[in-house]
């Protein structure tokens, strides 16, 4: 059972992480939340959802399809609402509430045109598995696991070596200096948004075959969970997305199977709390000190 | 003046609402935006003057609702005892939780309230004997006392006022008092506040509990109100909600704080009219307000604060006192971080009444020093004494209320603040009034607050900032910033006062008023600590120089000496001492 | 320079000062209009208030009820109104929270032309909203609630649905009778319902020899399930019993069948939805469970219902259509029976004394305790839908 579990945790992790990647990448250039995440994994969810069910293209293309619309709609919404901020200079935790207001009406307009009804979601596999020990494991799980290691990697490779990745990294230690060294910050900064809103895409488009279904409203607890797990690992950090990803699906595994259902929650907060209070800035995140 | 009948206009207009608008449903909304005004007000406390980011508030929400409820259904307590115990209660456990958590900053602290509300969610569903878990509480009495029914819409409404006003008031006596001034100036710096004696830590915590105990009381109004509660009314939504009603109506200001939370209940039950397209419009309005608005609709700096009348007794300026030898001893001070070691065998004097220089090439460690000494940076070896006293280990506000004070090499005026906000902040470690008296204006208090407004426009003067005493730091100049800054400094009435290079960027006219300010400052009795690298500055006004280089001493003396000492020269390549040593010369 | 400054500055103040005077009269004359709107109706007009979850994740089941009423209010208006009157629907979002339900409440307790109130849709935003209806003396009919206490607790508060007294001991007799269970799984919701019924449903197994070996739960909008099926798996019972929501409730049973748990999956009229079935696709196959609607049974009532909804809407009716279309013709009928729209007391009670309505899919009728008697029907998944099953041994 203690396999099982950790097995289940190990999946739900690898999509957390997916979606907490998003966050990190953005909170590393600007130091700000994006709270229209969830609403892109929603989007990637439905968008795949259109062209599996009405246009009958496979799944992979699908993904592939939806990513990149997704992309597109996470770099509308940066210039739409956290690019302004940023030429009126305004506090960070304004993004907060811009983004707040992006993922409302995002909703809002998801429902307006697919409904508000659960729609059922296609699996790009056919149901089944193998028993591992004392655990099963579906072939989907299996997938999903593999798609999330190949895509985290990929990120943490094109943050480390490509051009961009520098230039984002540069960002993230100085955003004006690094305007002054030449690079194109703002591009650089919907670069971040379409990146981290293309795999939150193909997160949502996971969480959809995962669980089966798709809703307007399926992208807020996913979207939380994948804050928290991103805030565990050390904002910032590709590698710590995915160890607080991981982490955050065994804690929330173990702790519900083990402990108690009905305090899941509250275990997973309680850990959130404590490694916090240990580690102010996250696992891996660096702690940037004050300079005097 | 005006802003008082503006007030005045409002508290009619507010006590006439029941008997202008008949219909039931307003007063609802009236109702629920007073509850919302008074969670706002709160979050305003430790966020809007604290500077702290809590995404908390709908857990003390809660607490306080359950607190009311239980109370009155199980052991039948009156309303008249719930809301005082459930503002106690949620206050109590809002220190509680503060303390380990205030550890955490920024974003970090976001994510550890919203968990810690999230825990408290999940308890109240799970906490079956106690809460009655998902069924929730229900047959919560309504106010009843002197045979009057407060259980009505209208007579309900007149309680939610008065918790309002109540609030508001509460909200500008911090706003307005010493207790404020310091929260402020830990949201605008929190290391700059420690090192002016205030004791961060405590502030913070008691801000969280304000913030938290308001949180109950409009817990506690809103359970006697619909006389059911279950644990959906107290979810992370409910948290996020008021921060967003708060950042809306402009932060830091307690109008702000008011409007805010009446727009954002107000603005859903406007928007039914377009139907299904209210979340829509809804969210887009608020991409809107954040947008065209970021500093709320109301603005960040609110309503102009009233300052203090001037007290009778009143002291001019930093009070001299008897030379002490020698002041300042620092004994085979090693500074690493990690393995870099900055500092080592650092070991020098400092005699009352002088003025010490530190001079050295960039990465000499002058800057560590100086952090050492405030308490800034970690001492890995040796010993600080301050007047007899030991420094090495106390905390860096413990250190400036023994007498040590500070100005940055990057200036950290509290960009937010009055000048006079500023300097008079600095005077916080000296009160011998406690907060609680300030807030409560006793008379006492009143006449401490005068004197510190008197005390605080000498310094103003004495830095020739007068004219400017009503500007937001950040809109003054630089060169005006850094005097602010030895003004708030000196408001600390310091023995020992650390100069961090006060001339960096200054023209030569401007290099002179510094000379001469810093003449005065000593001749008032206070010893200085300068660390500088224009040498016109540091060869007229220091009696000794201390020179550093890679973190260790390489000489020590007069600065006849220091200019003629080939260590240094070499140090320097031969060039800047020489050059500036000649101006000096010439002068 | 620094004159300009503070000039600015108080321009600054002014301006925010006479952007909030400006929005406070922007409230005050929005709130006048919403006010004007209520009392410019026509006076004739008799209104239906619809108190449902539009918005948010419980959207659907308000979608449901918006739809149903509208439909009933249509067709009642084509066919001359209500004692002459026409009426209309009043559509009010609570985007399923309780502290909104209330406010809708206040809102339709304020409007002297409301007649009756369908919703609203959970229990806790019932418990929110009746002590205001109940001042207004509103009757209220709940197209989706099942929680007895509310119809006891309140004397102007009706259900639809059936009531958890009548259903819950139904599915661990079915257990018993028709499967020959012993061994008992439950999986509850965490809300007021969900416990409900569970209590309903382990008060019967235990009283009637069976045991409960697992009760296992989650909130509402968990989706991940897999830890609780793994301790319900250790514990081997004979039947898992669904006491969900129908998304929850797929996602369960897939992720039952997932880890190897193969015994039958036995299921309330809650999970009862085509989307069950979509959701949990082939893992479906063979779940049991009660219902009162379903648009592809093969029942003349229903399929009169069917083609009704298919018609207005162009898409097959779900249950709440039907509990919120006849909802409104309850209280239609009601208000017939007394003669006037005014007599609020003695409508409410009307309503109680309801027998053998002719509802659109069956009979309505509300017994002593003035909670609702329904036909049921058992249904099985089978080829990717719900269809008829009809017990070998279980009798009603």
């Amino acid at each position: 059972m203690l396999l099982q579990q950790a097995v289940n945790g190990l999946v739900l992790g690898s999509v957390y992480a997916l979606i907490a990647v998003g966050f990190s990448l953005v909170f590393s250039v600007l130091e700000i939340i994006n709270f229209s995440h969830g609403a892109m994994l929603m989007l990637g969810a439905y968008f795949g959802l259109v062209m599996i069910g009405a246009l009958g293209w496979g799944f992979l293309p699908a993904v592939a399809a939806s990513a990149l619309l997704v992309a597109a709609a996470g770099a509308i919404v940066e210039r739409a609402t956290i690019a302004p901020l940023r030429r009126r200079e305004a506090p960070r935790v304004l993004a907060l509430i811009s983004t707040i207001g992006a993922s409302i009406t995002l909703e809002a307009a998801a429902q307006l045109v697919w409904g508000a009804q659960v729609r059922g979601y296609p699996s790009p596999l056919p149901p089944g598995g193998f028993t591992l020990g004392a655990a099963r494991v579906t072939y989907l799980e299996c997938a999903i696991m593999g798609i999330a290691a190949v895509l985290m990697i990929g990120l943490g490779l094109f943050v480390r070596l490509s051009r961009t990745g520098r230039a984002i990294r540069a960002i993230a230690q100085n955003l004006s200096a690094a305007r002054l060294m030449g690079i194109d910050v703002e591009r650089t900064i919907v670069t971040v948004f379409a990146v981290g809103s293309a795999i939150g895409a193909v997160a949502g488009m996971l969480t959809g075959a995962y669980f089966s279904f798709a809703q307007p409203s399926m992208g807020f607890l996913p979207g939380i969970k994948g804050f928290v797990a991103a805030v565990l690992g050390g904002m910032g950090s590709v590698v710590g997305a995915g160890l607080g990803g991981l982490l955050l699906g065994v804690v929330e595994s173990l702790g519900g199977g083990l402990l108690s259902f009905e305090y899941k929650d509250a275990i997973v907060f309680g850990v959130l709390i404590l490694i916090l209070i240990v580690r102010p800035s996250g696992i891996l995140g660096y702690d940037t000190g004050e300079k005097v | 003046m005006t802003a008082g009948l503006l007030v005045a206009g409002a508290i009619v207009v507010a006590a006439a609402c029941p008997f202008l608008v008949g219909d039931q449903y307003i007063l609802h909304v009236l109702i629920m935006w007073g509850i919302y005004a008074v969670l706002t007000l709160g979050l305003n406390v430790i966020n809007g003057f604290a500077g702290q980011l809590s995404i908390g508030q709908g857990a003390f929400y809660g607490i306080g609702a359950y607190c009311a409820a239980i109370l009155t259904t199980t052991i039948g307590w009156s309303f008249w005892l719930t809301p005082p115990a459930a503002t106690a209660l949620a206050a109590a456990v809002g220190m509680l939780v503060s303390l380990p958590v205030l550890r955490v900053r920024g974003i970090y602290l976001g994510m550890a309230t919203f968990g810690f509300a999230e825990i408290v969610h999940v308890v109240l569903r799970s906490w079956e004997g106690l809460t009655k878990g998902v069924l929730g509480i229900t047959g919560i009495l309504p106010p009843i006392a002197f045979g009057i029914d407060f259980g009505t819409q209208d007579r309900f409404y007149y309680l939610v006022l008065a918790a309002v006003l109540l609030s508001v008031l509460f909200s500008q006596r911090i706003y307005q008092s010493s207790v404020g001034h310091a929260l402020l100036a830990i949201r605008e710096d929190e290391l700059a506040a420690g090192l002016l004696g205030i004791n961060t830590t405590a502030h913070k915590v008691a801000a969280f509990g304000a913030a938290a105990g308001l949180a109950g009381l409009a817990g506690s109004l809103f359970a006697h109100y619909l006389t059911y509660i279950s644990p959906e009314n107290f979810t992370s939504v409910e948290s996020i909600l008021i921060v967003t009603m708060l950042i809306v109506g402009g932060r830091g200001n307690t109008l702000g704080a008011v409007v805010g939370a009446g727009l954002l209940v107000a603005l859903p039950e406007l928007l039914r009219v377009v139907n299904v397209y209210r979340l829509l419009i809804y969210g887009l309005l608020l991409v809107g307000a954040a947008v065209f608005r970021p500093d709320g609709l109301v603005g960040r700096v609110g309503l102009a604060r009233r300052r203090a009348r001037p007290g009778a007794a009143a002291e001019s300026g930093p009070v001299a006192t008897r030379p002490e030898n020698p002041l300042l001893r620092v004994e085979d001070l090693q500074v690493r971080f990690g393995g870099l070691v900055a500092l080592d065998d650092v070991s020098f004097s400092v005699e009352g009444g002088e003025v010490y220089g530190i001079i050295g090439p960039n990465g000499a460690g002058k800057t560590t020093l100086f952090n050492a000494i405030t308490g800034v940076a970690p001492v890995g070896r040796g010993r600080i004494q301050l007047g007899g006293l030991d420094l090495t280990g106390l905390a860096p506000y413990r250190r400036a209320r023994a007498g040590v004070a500070r100005t940055f090499q990057n200036i950290r005026a509290f960009a937010g603040m009055r000048a006079w906000e500023t300097v008079e902040v600095g005077f916080h470690a000296r009160l011998r009034r406690g907060g609680l008296a300030h807030l409560c204006a006793t008379r006492a208090a009143r006449a401490e607050a005068g004197a510190v407004r008197t005390a605080a426009d000498a310094l103003l003067r004495f830095v020739g900032l007068e004219k400017v005493a009503d500007q937001l730091a950040r809109n003054l100049p630089y060169g005006h910033q850094r005097r602010l800054e030895i003004a708030r400094a000196l408001a600390t009435s310091p023995r020992l006062l650390l100069l961090d290079e006060p001339a960096a960027g200054m023209n030569e006219s401007e290099c002179e008023e510094l000379i001469a300010l810093i003449r005065r400052i000593r001749d008032r009795g206070v010893t200085v600590l300068l660390v500088e690298h224009h040498m016109q500055v540091v060869m007229a006004v220091c009696d000794r120089i201390l020179v550093l280089n890679f973190g260790r001493p390489i000489a020590e003396g007069p600065p006849d000496a220091i200019r003629d000492d080939p260590t240094v020269n070499a140090a320097y390549l031969g060039t800047e001492i020489q050059s500036a040593a000649g101006a000096a010369d010439h002068a | 320079m620094v004159g300009l400054k503070e000039a600015s500055e108080m321009r600054g103040t002014v301006m925010a000062r006479r952007t909030v005077v400006r929005g406070l009269l922007g409230l005050g004359v929005a709130f006048g209009c919403a006010l004007g709107g209520a009392a410019g109706a026509s006076a004739q007009e008799l209104v239906i208030g619809v108190i449902a979850p539009l918005t948010g994740s419980k959207a659907e089941q308000g979608m449901q009820f918006k739809e149903g009423a509208e439909l009933a209010v249509a067709d009642l208006n084509r066919a001359g109104g209500v004692l002459g009157r026409q009426l209309r629907v009043e559509l009010l979002d609570d985007e399923g929270q309780p502290k909104n339900a209330a406010a809708a409440a206040q809102k339709l307790a304020a409007n002297r032309n409301v007649i009756g109130v369908i919703g609203p849709s959970s229990t806790a935003s019932c418990r929110a909203a009746l002590p205001i209806l109940e001042r207004a003396r509103l009757v209220t009919i709940s197209p989706s609630a099942s929680t007895a206490s509310l119809v006891t607790d309140h004397k102007y508060m009706y259900l639809m649905s059936p009531a958890i007294p009548f259903y819950g001991p139904l599915v661990p007799r079915f257990a018993q009778v028709e499967l020959g269970a012993k061994r008992l799984a439950i999986v509850k919701v965490k809300d007021d319902w969900g416990l409900g019924v569970s209590k309903a449903t382990a008060d019967y197994a235990r009283a009637n020899g069976m045991t409960v070996v697992a009760e296992v739960e989650y909130a509402q909008g968990d989706r991940d399930f897999k830890s609780q099926m793994t301790a319900v798996k250790a514990q081997n019972p004979d039947v898992i019993i669904l006491n969900t929501h129908y998304t929850e409730g797929a996602i369960i049973t897939k992720q039952a069948r997932e880890l190897g748990l193969a015994v039958p999956i036995l299921a309330q009229g809650t999970n009862v939805y085509p989307q069950y079935a979509e959701i949990a696709g082939s893992t479906a196959e063979g779940a049991l469970g009660w219902v009162d609607f379903l648009a592809t049974l093969d029942d003349p009532g229903v399929k009169r219902a069917v083609a009704k909804f298919q018609a207005a809407y162009g898409k097959p009716a779900l249950n709440y259509h039907i509990t919120s279309y006849d909802g409104v013709m309850v209280i239609a009928d009601a208000i017939k029976k007394v003669g006037n729209a005014e007599d609020r007391e003695v409508i409410a009670r009307t309503v109680g004394q309801l027998k053998d309505f002719a509802g659109l899919v069956g009979k309505i009728s509300y017994d002593a305790e003035r909670l609702p008697v329904r036909d049921l029907f058992w249904t099985t998944v089978k080829g990717g839908k719900w269809v008829l099953y009809q017990p070998t041994k279980f009798k009603m």
